[in-house]
């Protein structure tokens, strides 16, 4: 009989696969489970360290970088400088407080505007020229304050360095603990469904043998289970997003009325995208594949 | 030993067919002190019935598990329709496997299927056609005489019945070589005869069939080349 069909049809691998599954029973609710857990925190995980890249990324809009300019700066060379800053690039605002501006707008943040008060404790304007920047973004802050630090002309530069790193080194850490725990947990859902295949396979031992004795190929015979495997993992990430996205439409209701989280975070959601979902998906398939080849490559035997 | 009577006339065996599997040399062991097989060649040519016969542990069913690749030689060679097998080579032994049939003693049916289903398997994971699979099915449980049992599972049938039904998932590919592992072996005497009958039925058709047995009484009921297992050796006995 000739060779027909290369790849195994869909007459032989429904039924197949139906039948496994069946077969299978709690071992397969054991594997959609593992892998939905691996997959619910690591979705948790990916939220949480958006939400900080949002925190981060809004706390840094907000933060200024404020440079004071030399008193003893020549006039011309003050325009120059102005053009300078306000053409370097990643700046996203630019404001320029001239020294006279701010002397009388502490004078009158200290209510000395009164006649007895005024110029008493200096004979001149002790203030300098005073720049406010912001950056376009986060990663930009830094930079921009170096840039402007060796502008002729500047004295100091000032912005909230510690603040930001601080966040950014939270942000790493979340990071850093998310693969970290995805990593574990993978391994260990790896080892499970291999561990739950391997007995599948045990299970299906007499139709393997029928199978390889009537001349099907390796394709045929192994595929319906790198099948059972591919939707057990792509349910257990269907799982965890649906999971995930009841809990992170909860948790973000009631977020929603703390005021100091709609601060921190701005508009940043917790709630699991399609797109999230779409992902889980796909990782819970490549899971239930590399089980299935861990599973055959310890035990199916070769001809001794 | 079971005193049995000829179910079937006894026919000429022929020595001019083609050979269609050989081993040349085989040994095989299994870490005991002696070898399973040792130095045995044979040739099976195509056309003739050949019983294989020895006690339990004479290494019939390793011969048979050589001929169809399930075990490596540790020496010598297995030639099948002319090719070298190699187990490894999982493609072209598939192919290989395509044109021979094989029967066990404990008919290894699948349970959870129907008759036809059991048979229709054969062809399904080769990728027939689904009515060229129904059309072979009805004939090879006509050939076998179960065409009435298609529908029913394994278990409500008898053991001749499901060896009967082992036989058809064999035949259903169009094998040129049957392989038949003891398949007497778990069956009454008169089973036994019947199933004997039927696979001389089958080789006279052009069916060139290896049956290994280790009870003599079966070789006696047709007039068959017989070849004889004993401490890992292969010897031709004479009809007796």
């Amino acid at each position: 009989m000739a060779n027909l069909s290369p790849f195994p049809t869909l007459d032989f691998l429904i039924p197949e696969v139906r039948r496994s599954l069946w077969r299978g029973g709690w071992l397969n609710g054991a594997a959609v489970i593992a892998v939905a857990v691996t997959l619910f925190i690591f979705g948790w995980g990916w939220q949480v360290s958006q939400l900080l890249s949002a925190s981060v990324e809004s706390l840094g809009n907000r933060l200024e970088i404020t440079a004071y300019v030399s008193p003893d700066l020549p006039t011309a060379k003050v325009a120059k400088l102005r053009e300078e800053l306000a053409a370097l690039p990643g700046v996203a605002d630019f404001t320029w407080i001239d020294r006279d501006r701010a002397w009388a707008e502490l004078q009158a943040n200290l209510g000395l505007k009164s006649k007895q008060g005024e110029l008493d404790l200096f004979e001149t304007n002790p203030l300098s020229d005073e720049v406010k920047i912001r950056a376009q973004s986060l990663e930009q802050v830094a930079p921009l304050a170096n840039q402007i630090a060796q502008k002729e002309g500047i004295e100091s530069v000032q912005y909230l360095e510690r603040a930001l790193t601080g966040l950014q080194s939270v942000q790493r850490v979340v990071r850093g603990v998310t693969l970290m725990l995805v990593l574990l947990l993978s391994l260990t859902v790896v080892a499970l469904v291999s561990a739950i295949l391997r007995l599948i396979i045990l299970v299906r031992q007499p139709e393997i043998e029928i199978m390889t004795l009537v001349g099907a190929t390796q394709t045929w015979i192994y595929t319906p289970l790198f099948l059972q495997a591919a939707s057990l993992g792509g349910g257990g990430g269907l799982l965890a997003w649906i999971v995930g996205w009841v809990s992170g439409q909860q948790l973000q209701q009631w977020l929603a009325q703390q005021t100091s989280f709609r601060a921190l975070a701005g508009n940043a959601s917790l709630e699991w995208s399609a797109g999230l979902g779409f992902f889980l998906i796909v990782i819970g398939v490549i899971l239930g594949l590399v089980s299935t080849r861990l599973a055959l490559q310890t035990t199916v035997p070769m001809p001794k | 030993m079971t005193a049995v009577t000829p179910v079937v006339t006894p026919g000429e065996p022929t020595s001019e067919g083609v050979i269609i599997a050989e081993l040349c040399q085989v040994t095989k062991s299994f870490g005991g002190p002696l070898p399973c097989l040792h130095r045995v060649s044979l040739q099976l040519r195509r056309g003739e019935f050949y019983f294989l016969t020895g006690s339990s542990g004479s290494g019939k069913s390793t011969l048979l598990k050589l001929l169809c690749g399930q075990l490596q030689p540790d020496q010598g060679t297995v030639r099948l329709f002319g090719e070298a097998v190699n187990p490894r080579h999982e493609r072209r032994m598939a192919q290989l496997r395509r044109r021979m049939g094989v029967i066990f003693q404990d008919f290894k049916l699948l349970g959870d299927r129907s008759v036809a289903e059991n048979v229709a398997f054969a062809l399904l994971v080769r990728g027939l056609p689904k009515a060229e699979i129904q059309q072979r099915v009805q004939t090879a449980l006509k050939l076998v005489g179960l065409s009435h049992k298609a529908g029913a599972y394994p278990q409500s049938l008898s053991g001749g019945e499901q060896q009967r039904v082992s036989i058809a998932r064999a035949l259903v590919g169009g094998p040129e070589l049957l392989l038949a592992d003891e398949p007497t072996g778990n069956l009454d005497p008169q089973t036994s005869q019947q199933i004997l009958a039927l696979l001389h039925r089958l080789h006279q058709r052009g069916l060139t069939v290896l049956f290994t047995t280790h009870d003599l009484a079966l070789t006696r009921l047709v007039s068959h080349r017989i070849l004889h297992l004993h401490h890992g050796k292969l010897e031709s006995l004479p009809h007796p």
